[in-house]
């Protein structure tokens, strides 16, 4: 059964190679299953559990080291009040940007939509930020 | 390691920038002048130095992996995934009939 499946898997993979739409024509050659290719076409599409994980997670790898450095760059600079989270915004955008560079051309193979690497972890570095920010800015201008 | 030279030199910038820094400041003190911005070029090495510490981390942990599970699977053929060596039998009749 399972040999069945990945069988039909890749068979609709082959015919239909790059689409995102749900609705994939699997006109596959010599079906030996009829009754499964008519349900075919609706098929939704697999994403390996194991890929997701592992994109989502060196993405927050990412996020939190950068949030490090522009906390250690505001706390040596000296910036205060509104401008640090200004500048805490501002260095989330360039890393959100630098990572869209980087897999500019393939960033549908390695996520779902785009909300990923711009929007959905914006504020998960922000008190790593601001614990980095305070804590140089204590030994740069304080003591 | 020639990924990692870019962040171990902006991390040394980085913090060359905030020991100049610290001696700035011991020095407005010092001469008991008001303390208005940091030098010029403190601020600019330590964006310069963010600026490549960035880049370097990028590259450092940026590795992605495909997604879709059809992607590991177009270069398989059948041949190697329907091989089931522990299922194969020898003890049938060929050993009668071959010898």
């Amino acid at each position: 059964m399972s040999t069945n499946n990945e069988m039909q898997i890749r068979r609709t993979a082959s015919n239909s190679r790059s689409t995102i739409s749900s609705k994939s024509s699997s006109s596959s050659s010599s079906s030996s299953l009829p009754k499964e290719n008519k349900i075919r076409n609706t098929e939704p599409i697999l994403y390996s559990e194991v890929a997701v994980r592992f994109n989502e997670n060196s993405l927050e790898q990412c996020r939190t080291s950068v949030s490090v450095l522009s906390g250690c760059v505001a706390g040596i600079i000296g910036l205060t009040s509104y401008k640090g989270f200004i500048f805490y915004a501002f260095s989330m955008f360039f890393l959100s940007f630098l990572i869209y560079f980087y897999i500019r051309n393939e960033h549908r193979k390695f996520f779902t939509s785009l909300n990923h690497i711009f929007i959905n972890g914006f504020f998960n570095g922000l008190l790593t930020y601001v614990l980095f920010w305070t804590f140089l800015y204590g030994m740069v201008h304080v003591y | 390691m020639g990924q990692k030279i870019l962040l171990i030199i902006g991390l040394f910038a980085l913090a060359h920038a905030g020991y100049s820094a610290a001696q700035h400041r011991v020095y407005v003190r010092l001469t008991e002048q008001q303390f208005e911005h940091l030098p010029t070029d403190i601020i600019v090495q330590t964006l310069i130095a963010f600026l490549a510490c960035c880049i370097g981390t990028v590259q450092l942990f940026g590795k992605f992996k495909p997604i879709l599970i059809t992607a590991e699977w177009q270069n398989k053929t059948w041949d190697t995934i329907g091989n089931r060596p522990s299922f194969m039998t020898f003890n049938h009749r060929g050993r009668k009939l071959f010898h």
